[in-house]
């Protein structure tokens, strides 16, 4: 579904991000990309859709190659959402926002589309509403409602827990089980491992322009290494539960 | 000295009309603590530490509050109405909105709350390098402040609070950019402060707050609906399973006391 192939990446005049970066994830995956400030977790993303291109290898998205696709093309295999909903949010209602995607992407009932994914994310009675009347975390669930609204096979947000309380967690975890049960492929940045550990298939781990780790979360709670070597700790919580006779990597709904 | 916070029945409301930001809030804050506050969105916690810092009394001027708000020996009816920064530091959730924007390097913005309190010299040089060796800004001495990541920003504006050497600091979600080392860092920051400063703290999680706070606060609707020590807050989990991400700790809890704790688990837990 998507391939990174010995790619490299530096931002003009600044370091390199990635060095021959080679990472492949299967279709309807759920992968949670974790690494310290600055390894390179949001350039990922931004990589997906050709906001910016490699250097050199290729990387392809649902068997587009995005060196030789635009981004509007692109942008119809996989969503990617912003860290700061200030970025994206644009349209002057909630529906408007969310309507926006699959009336770009030629999508048919558009409409539908957006009012189903604001019900996914319980947005649906504020459809009318204003976005910056939204509170700081509604307009968070906005962004991701409008990227689930697009219905592209692949599904890659950036810090999706930032800004939500548990309430909003909650929402957020239950929409990605919908989701995950629909096929799509999710890709999640996020240092809240102890939230999106247990819901992940695999673990990238981007450090030193390298992908350093690729398994499954069960792998790290047998060793830690490689991410206490990029930075990165399982949270305290997964640390104490061998402790207490409890399993490794609990399911969300266990 | 450290002051300690009290605040009796405050209630506040943005205009007129509005409803309760805060309702009938009593809480004592103990001179020298670390304490966490914790809540879902809208609960009041940003409100909150507004008022102790004085902003929100110095600039919403339609706000409507009654009640009291006494830091160390000053008491105010019903709230600070001016800024009360140097003697509160207050780091607000954006950093970006934090910093001055006219000052061209990390080491001019970390002075810059020195130059305007009137301190140079030796001393001036002495608290910016203190800061910046504090939050390991000391590489970063000479960068542009908008050419910073979101954690180096975080970092940023805590060491230009710090500079001035409140004895309150009032944080709000001090971690939410940070990643683990960063998050270890402030850990040690607030740790070095204990007892010289009194802190109080907004937070979103519960790890961060179960390594550094004394103090559990949580807030519902603009009410303090807990307050109680750490040992306290692990035994209440279960009963805030919908307003904070608890769901892995209670488990780890619940199994916990019916277990004899393992000794590193003691000391993981350990302040």
């Amino acid at each position: 579904m998507i391939q990174f192939d010995n790619i490299s990446f530096r931002y003009a005049h600044d370091i390199e991000v990635f060095r021959d970066l080679r990472v492949g994830i299967a279709a309807g995956e759920q992968i949670l990309i974790v690494g310290r400030n600055g390894a390179g977790k949001s350039t990922f993303l931004k990589l997906l859709n050709g906001i910016v291109r490699p250097g050199s290898g290729d990387v392809t998205v649902g068997g587009l190659s995005t060196q030789k696709h635009p981004t509007s093309r692109l942008a119809a295999e996989v969503s990617v959402t912003f860290q700061n909903p200030a970025h994206q949010i644009f349209a002057s209602t909630v529906l408007q926002e969310a309507e926006f995607a699959p009336k770009s992407l030629r999508r048919k009932n558009p409409r539908e589309r957006a009012q189903e994914a604001l019900r996914l994310f319980k947005l649906n009675e504020q459809a009318k509403s204003h976005p910056y009347d939204l509170s700081l975390a509604h307009r968070k669930l906005l962004t991701l409602a409008s990227a689930v609204a697009a219905d592209t096979p692949a599904l890659a947000f950036d810090e999706p827990s930032v800004n939500l309380s548990r309430p909003e967690q909650l929402i957020l975890l239950e929409a990605f089980e919908v989701l995950k049960k629909s096929g799509k492929t999710i890709l999640i940045v996020s240092h809240d491992l102890e939230l999106f550990l247990p819901i992940c298939t695999r673990v990238l781990i981007l450090n030193d322009g390298k992908a350093t780790f690729f398994d499954a979360p069960e792998a790290l709670v047998r060793n830690q290494n490689p991410l206490r070597r990029s930075g990165v700790r399982l949270p305290l919580v997964h640390r104490l539960r061998p402790y207490c006779g409890l399993s490794p990597i609990p399911h969300p709904g266990a | 000295m450290a002051p300690s916070v009290s605040i009796r029945s405050l209630h506040y409301q943005y205009f007129d009309g509005a409803p309760f930001a805060l309702k009938d809030l009593s809480v004592h804050i103990a001179s020298g603590s670390c304490t966490a506050l914790l809540g879902p969105s809208g609960a009041g916690k940003t409100t909150l530490l507004q008022i102790l810092s004085g902003i929100i009394g110095a600039q919403f001027t339609t706000g409507k509050a009654s009640g009291s708000v006494l830091i160390g020996d000053d008491e105010f009816r019903p709230i600070p109405q001016k800024v009360l920064f140097p003697s509160v530091g207050y780091l607000m959730q954006d950093a970006s909105v934090q910093l001055s924007g006219i000052k061209e390097t990390v080491e001019e913005e970390l002075a810059f709350a020195l130059d305007n309190m009137g301190i140079d010299g030796y001393e001036r040089r002495e608290r910016v390098s203190q800061a910046l060796s504090r939050l390991d800004l000391g590489r970063l001495a000479n960068r542009r402040p908008h050419q910073l990541s979101g954690g180096e920003l975080q970092r940023t504006a805590l060491a230009s609070i710090l500079v001035a050497r409140p004895s309150l600091l009032v944080l709000d979600e001090p971690v939410n950019a940070l990643d683990s080392l960063g998050q270890q860092r402030m850990v040690n920051v607030l740790r070095s402060l204990k007892c010289s400063t009194t802190v109080l703290f907004a937070d979103s999680g519960i790890e961060f707050a179960l390594a550094v706070a004394d103090t559990f606060l949580v807030m519902q609707g603009g009410s303090i609906l807990f307050s109680g020590t750490r040992n306290q807050f692990l035994n209440s989990l279960d009963s805030f399973y919908d307003l904070l991400p608890v769901n892995q700790w209670s488990e780890v809890v619940r199994k916990w006391g019916k277990t004899t704790v393992h000794p590193r688990v003691a000391g993981l837990l350990s302040l």
